[in-house]
């Protein structure tokens, strides 16, 4: 019953026999914390999820109200554009009547045929209100049919003008225009309408009006409810193509639908609207603020996993190691209680020990989780919002370009129609001057020009070549009834001196100006003839407003009447003079100028739709963001604002930074305040234009700022539940200890390694041997403190979630999965700076080098490992240069990153290399060494070498030292530049030598012959020996002994015992065979009788002692030098 | 353990669903219904997608469903061969608008109504038409085999714009009694002699007019024949009462309405 009360792991500590199921548990804890860590961000999450998708939703339907609203002004302007050409037509009718006074008698083809060409019509007819015709000139229509009931209509019917209609024709559309000559008459034209129809239907094709109307990944498509097909949709070019079938389901083709849709195989969502005989829909890519999101939480997942885990780990390690050593924790006991016997106990304790250690790691991990998630968040956010401020910023560019030619083809399409009007009417002013000439002097609207003056007094205008007054009518009648019927704002007839002689308009006095730099002086051109006609863009006039102003040549004719006044003629008396059949006095030709100026509708609104205002204020940013738009002046003028106020202030005074203008076309991201409001600007030159998506900081986080603090909350909660969970322990745990205390634990851990160090702070901490660390020694899990092991588990996490994300991003990368921002930190366009997307940059780099440097590492290491020493040191040193280079290369590039100029850095490296040369000199001298060490092989890891005093075995060698360990395991650092008078001692076998002496007196003979007798079987005996042992001859005559020289081949790892054994070996031939070995022998000689006597036997036995103990010495140096064989 | 015999349950449970929903398909077969190819929110086939469309295709498969078949096939007919094929047993029933005449309804077993149409005609704006009145002296387009001719005379000759006639000798091309009629073989035709005024007016079902309509053309007020249109069984053929329930239900639960308003009309 007891053991049921424990805690989860604990119970199973109680049967030792069972330590496998130890793990199994510890394993089962970690992963029952993960699981219920994952699963509450999961629900966290797809609350998250819902409500941003239903943002989606909620935004579009919005926007589609908006597509609405444009599709009604779609349709209005196409009836405005019909109307408008339509005017044409009608005016070119009117005016026709106007200059052809003999439509009234009988006309025939050949008339008809010069209407034709003077009014630049296709065909024309004349009809009675039967629809017989009395003439026609291209016309093969038969007018009696009803369908043209319209046109003979205005032959009798209220209106003296038909109302045109089209009919579709196998060889085209063609437009019929009718108006009343006289009693019974209709005068029709017929123009071929295919292209202006094509061309109405271009400009305000549900393509030109939905293509507009997009916000980022947003797109607007429409289905014709008659035949449903797509009206438009530019998603995989499936304009015309039938809906059904291409993805939209019939029941999507309701009243209003929300809901998703598929094309070009992503999700979109999608809300819909009927609009007349047609569904609309406003669908944004369903992905993207989701994949954005998943990701987000994804991630975040992953870092509040491994945080849990960690405390988990940490917390479980303690505990599990507490037990095993029977240490006793510092505990407070929170709940005492008594068992079934009645005895005393602690039902629940708090663990302190523990709770110590876990608390900072506790706090750590709640940082990460916070850290991370804030980074990761702000990052997105960011990225979504740069990514959507370079596609308006584009997209405004894009729009300008569109609507330009729009406005530029309409411009010319205008210019020619209305100048081609033009010439008609001043035509027909020619033919009639009456209906302009003929007015009262006396009349209110009639004004005396002034008189003017040159510099010598001559009088230039005012009077007339007669030396009659000139005058100038205003609100001439006529002129208004023409400029109704001609869709002509203001018409002005000028005399030859620049004067106006007649307008429609209220403002009688005009003069054209001959300045070149005047926006009239292209009219005086015509006037100083040097041209006929004049036509000006679409402009703001010099009163302020919008219009259009055309001009043709118009010639008056004069002659003098007999009581000396002005007489304005006809052309036609003009030619008749010419052919001299005129009676009255001499008539002159005047070149005087005729002005119309024109407003169209249509022509504005594209015209206006074309400016930079109208296309910035109807692309939104982010929601709430805006357009900015300044020039590139010095000062950066702003162009526009949503704020008119700010419209013509200098962007400095605005609040702008000077930073946000780039004259490199480098992005700038960056906070501004402007008017007490902070903004994220991105900013971005664009042809003569800096464009500017301003972002509120407030709703910079308005698609995550709900999530964050529930993150926190979780983590808070998670952490500490489990670090509490960690932390308490009840009664059954607790005599555990009590029963494991006093057992013996060296086998459970060895205690000898590590060392314990104490630390200048008191506190102690263990540390490995400097050996065990370049070795990469591996310590047994179970050998393991508990720091040890959390930092064993901590490597391995980290690590994978390294390799992890560096997975992630690779895949991105490659297009393999689709991370957003990683994306625009790679691919989009960002200023350099301290900025979170060069410090994003900065760690995927960084990131990048480490785990391919690692990899790299890796592949040389297990290359080289097995092909030979010096593969293995090039290995090595190939390791080093990539590790160094890495970082090198990775230090260089995040410096460029963070905005510093690296170009001028590596440009001053000459400086640079001269200063770090001179510290550094050192440094180079031993890369220079150590390449040379690897290169020309002088001695490798595992060679046995002498520098100088220092004997031993080669470690490794680096790319700046090398690590020599002698016999006795110390290690000694060798820069490589100093190592020099080496002695490699393995390049070939080693003759073990030994001078052993015999005494004078000694047959030599004997001796060698002794010694070659035994010698071969000492070899038998000792198995170091390679060849040997020889018997080299005498090596010297000693002042006491005859010294012989023994060497055995051997390798250099065993010589130093060789020496030993072979010095053992002679001794033992010599004992056999009674050979004396010399030693110092004192004789002492007594020179008197009664001098004091010498103590005979203590004189050689401290000689003996002493001999003995410097031989003794002598051994334990041998011993140390002493080499481990093999140890490569 | 326990988990284990809980799994089987459920996968039992599924397979014996699956086994079930099965069972129910393959004792249905198909459904032959003879419907129009031709007549947009009606029946229309498109070849894009090789499917029928239409508030009748949608009705066929209610039908198919509550008389418990697993499917649906359709076959084109058209006025002139629904009856035929409906009387050689090509198809099971025809839901293509098909209007109740009392010669029909000798024949054949008709459901309920479940849409009633109207002749209508349509002018060019053009032509300043704009009552039947002015209809007089006019030429009328009609499809030829169609009975709209006839009902068009008969309702002038009603509101007194042409003298009455005799009905059992009226020929569409030979009546020449205030109005005369052109015939046309397909409605495409009709519709274009309008455009170029060899005809003056277009006389049809209002369903067929709301196709050719356009922005220059209207409608005459005046509406008359209704047509009823009921779905089409052989005499005394076992799935009549079934299919008049269906009928009965779709009308009387607002179903039929809804697929009228989803097709438009």
């Amino acid at each position: 019953m007891e053991t049921k009360k424990k805690s989860l792991f604990w119970s199973l500590l109680d049967d030792k026999k069972q330590r496998g199921h130890v793990r199994l548990r510890f394993l089962l804890v970690v992963a029952i914390a993960l699981a219920a860590t994952v699963l509450a961000v999961l629900v966290v999450a797809g609350v998250r999820l819902h409500s941003s998708e239903r943002h989606l939703y909620d935004t579009n339907w919005v926007r589609i109200d908006t597509v609405l609203a444009g599709l009604g002004d779609g349709v209005v302007e196409q009836d405005t554009l019909n109307e408008e050409y339509d005017k044409i037509y009608i005016a070119k009718l009117t005016n026709t009547w106007y200059s052809y006074g003999r439509l009234d008698e009988e006309i025939d083809d050949s008339i008809l045929r010069d209407i034709c060409e003077y009014a630049d019509v296709d065909s024309a007819a004349v009809i009675d209100r039967r629809g017989a015709t009395q003439a026609v000139w291209n016309c093969p229509y038969d007018f009696t049919l009803k369908r043209f009931n319209m046109l003979k209509a205005c032959a009798t019917g209220p209106s003296n003008v038909s109302q045109p209609f089209s009919i579709e024709f196998e060889d085209g559309v063609k437009r019929f225009f009718g108006r009343r000559i006289g009693f019974d008459r209709v005068l029709v034209f017929v123009e071929d309408w295919t292209d202006t129809k094509a061309n109405i239907e271009q400009m305000t094709s549900w393509e030109a009006v939905l293509r507009g109307m997009v916000s980022v990944d947003t797109v607007s498509i429409a289905i014709s409810l008659n035949d449903y097909t797509f009206l438009y949709n530019p998603i995989d070019d499936l304009t015309g193509k039938y809906a059904l079938q291409n993805g939209v389901p019939i029941e999507c083709l309701q009243e209003t639908y929300e809901g998703e849709l598929t094309f070009g195989g992503e999700t979109w969502c999608a809300v819909g609207k009927q609009w007349n005989n047609a569904m609309v829909f406003v669908m944004t890519k369903a992905d993207t603020n989701l994949s954005n999101d998943s990701l987000l939480i994804f991630l975040i997942a992953i870092v509040l996993a491994i945080a849990v885990g960690m405390v988990t780990v940490y917390g479980v390690i303690i505990n599990v190691d507490n037990v095993r050593m029977g240490t006793m924790p510092r505990f407070v006991t929170l709940l005492r209680g008594k068992d079934s016997e009645g005895r005393k106990k602690n039902l629940l304790n708090f663990n302190l020990t523990v709770a110590q250690k876990v608390l900072p790691i506790m706090i750590m991990g709640i940082l990460a989780v916070v850290l991370i998630g804030f980074y990761i968040q702000t990052l997105n956010s960011l990225s979504a919002i740069a990514y959507e401020a370079n596609w308006a910023t584009e997209e405004i560019g894009n729009k300008l370009e569109r609507n330009t030619e729009d406005a530029e083809t309409l411009n010319t399409e205008y210019k020619a129609l209305f100048l081609d009007k033009c010439v008609q009417i001043a035509r027909m002013l020619e033919e009639n001057p009456r209906y302009i000439m003929d007015f009262d002097p006396e009349a209110d609207n009639v004004h005396p020009q002034p008189v003017e003056r040159n510099e010598a007094g001559e009088i230039v205008s005012g009077l007339d070549v007669y030396g009659n007054p000139s005058w100038s009518v205003s609100q001439q009648e006529f002129l208004i009834d023409l400029c109704e019927n001609n869709a002509i704002a203001r018409i002005a007839v000028f005399d030859e001196y620049g004067r106006i002689m007649a307008t429609n308009q209220e403002d009688w006095y005009y003069t054209i100006s001959g300045d070149p730099e005047d926006q009239s002086y292209p009219f005086w051109e015509i006037l100083a003839e040097h041209r006929d006609t004049a036509a000006q863009d679409y402009a703001e006039d010099d009163e302020g407003g919008f219009s259009q102003y055309i001009g043709a040549a118009f010639h008056y004719y004069t002659t003098q009447g007999e009581d000396g006044s002005t007489l304005y003629v006809t052309r036609e008396d003009y030619t008749a003079q010419l052919a001299g059949n005129w009676a009255g006095g001499p008539i002159l030709k005047h070149r005087g100028l005729l002005q119309i100026s024109i407003a169209p509708e249509r022509l504005r609104s594209v015209m206006e739709t074309a400016t930079l205002n109208y296309v910035a204020s109807h692309t939104t940013v982010h929601g709430t963001g805006s357009i900015l738009i300044c020039d590139t002046s010095p000062e950066h003028i702003c162009v526009y604002s949503p704020d008119p106020n700010d419209i013509g202030r200098s962007a400095m005074s605005i609040g702008y930074s000077a930073e946000a203008f780039n004259e490199l076309g480098e992005m700038f991201n960056g906070i501004v305040t402007v008017n007490g409001t902070e903004y994220l600007l991105t900013s971005k030159l664009a042809g003569e234009h800096f464009i500017g998506a301003a972002v509120p900081t407030s709703t910079v986080f308005s698609t995550g700022d709900s999530f964050l603090p529930v993150v926190v909350e979780v983590t808070v909660i998670a952490l500490l539940a489990v670090s509490l969970y960690m932390c308490l322990f009840g009664a059954g745990e607790e005599q555990m200890y009590w029963d494991n205390e006093g057992t013996d634990h060296s086998r459970v851990r060895n205690e000898q390694e590590p060392f314990l160090l104490t630390m200048p702070s008191g506190k102690t901490r263990r540390v490995r041997s400097a050996a065990a660390r370049w070795d990469a020694e591996e310590v047994a899990w179970r050998d393991m403190t508990p720091d040890q092991k959390f930092g064993a588990v901590a490597k391995g996490v980290l690590s994978a979630f390294a390799v992890f994300v560096f997975l992630c991003i690779v895949g991105s990368l490659l297009g393999l999965i689709k991370i957003e921002a990683v994306n625009y930190v790679y691919d989009g366009v960002w200023s350099r700076g301290l900025n979170i997307f060069a410090l994003t940059r900065c760690i995927i780099t960084l990131l990048l080098m480490l785990v391919g440097a690692r990899l790299v590492e890796f592949v040389i290491e297990s290359a080289t490992a097995n092909i030979g020493s010096r593969a293995e040191t090039l290995g090595h040193l190939l390791s080093s240069v990539v590790r160094y280079g890495s970082a090198l290369v990775s230090i260089f590039y995040a410096l460029y990153l963070f905005g510093l100029d690296t170009g001028s850095l590596i440009a001053s490296a000459g400086i640079l290399s001269l200063i770090v040369g001179l510290g550094a000199q050192s440094m180079i001298q031993d890369i220079l060494a150590g390449l040379f060490i690897v290169f020309e092989g002088e001695f490798r890891v595992g060679d046995i070498v002498t520098v100088g005093d220092f004997r031993g075995n080669v470690l490794e060698i680096g790319l700046r030292t090398t690590k020599i360990e002698d016999p006795t395991k110390n290690i000694k650092v060798f820069n490589n530049s100093n190592l020099s008078g080496i002695i490699n001692m393995t390049k070939e076998a080693s003759y073990a030598a030994v001078d052993v002496s015999i005494e004078y007196g000694e047959s030599l003979e004997r001796v060698e012959a002794v010694l070659a007798a035994e010698l071969p079987e000492v070899k038998k005996r000792l198995p170091a020996i390679l060849d040997g042992p020889f018997y080299k001859g005498v090596s010297a005559l000693g002042q006491n002994s005859v010294d012989l020289k023994i060497t055995a081949l051997c390798k250099e790892g065993d010589r130093i015992q060789l020496c030993r054994d072979l010095y053992r070996a002679v001794y033992l031939i010599f004992n056999k065979h009674d050979i004396n070995v010399p030693f110092p022998q004192i004789t002492v000689s007594y020179l008197k009788e009664d001098e004091k006597p010498v103590p005979e036997e203590a004189k050689p036995n401290e000689v003996d002692r002493t001999l003995e103990k410097l031989s003794q010495d002598e051994e334990e140096e041998d011993d140390e030098d002493e080499v481990p064989v093999g140890k490569n | 353990m326990r988990e284990r015999r809980w799994g089987a349950a459920v996968l039992l449970a599924a397979m014996a669903l699956l086994l079930l929903a099965s069972c129910g398909g393959a004792a249905g077969g198909t459904l032959k219904v003879g419907v129009k190819d031709d007549t947009t929110n009606f029946g229309l086939y498109s070849t894009e997608s090789q499917e029928y469309s239409g508030m009748e295709i949608d009705l066929a498969r209610l039908i198919a469903e509550d008389l418990g078949y697993g499917g649906v096939e359709f076959v084109t007919v058209t006025a002139a061969t629904r009856e035929q094929m409906l009387d050689r047993g090509d198809v099971d029933m025809v839901i293509a608008t098909f209007s109740k005449t009392e010669e029909r309804l000798e024949k054949y077993d008709f459901s309920s109504t479940y849409y009633t149409d109207y002749v209508g005609v349509m002018v060019e704006e053009s032509s300043l038409i704009d009552s039947l009145r002015e209809l007089k002296g006019c030429r009328v387009g009609v499809m030829s085999g169609s009975t709209h001719a006839l009902t068009l005379a008969e309702y002038m000759a009603e509101q007194r714009v042409i003298p009455a006639f005799d009905e059992d000798s009226f020929t569409p091309a030979g009546f020449d009694g205030g109005v005369t009629f052109v015939e046309y073989d397909t409605y495409a035709d009709i519709s274009q002699a309008l455009e170029y005024g060899e005809v003056d007016a277009f006389a049809a079902d209002r369903s067929i007019l709301n196709v050719y309509m356009d922005g220059g053309r209207v409608f005459l007020p005046d509406q008359f024949s209704p047509q009823e249109y009921g779905v089409c069984t052989p005499k005394g053929s076992s799935l009549s009462a079934g299919v008049e329930k269906t009928v009965q239900a779709v009308l009387a639960d607002g179903t039929m309405d809804e697929l009228v308003q989803k097709w438009r009309n």
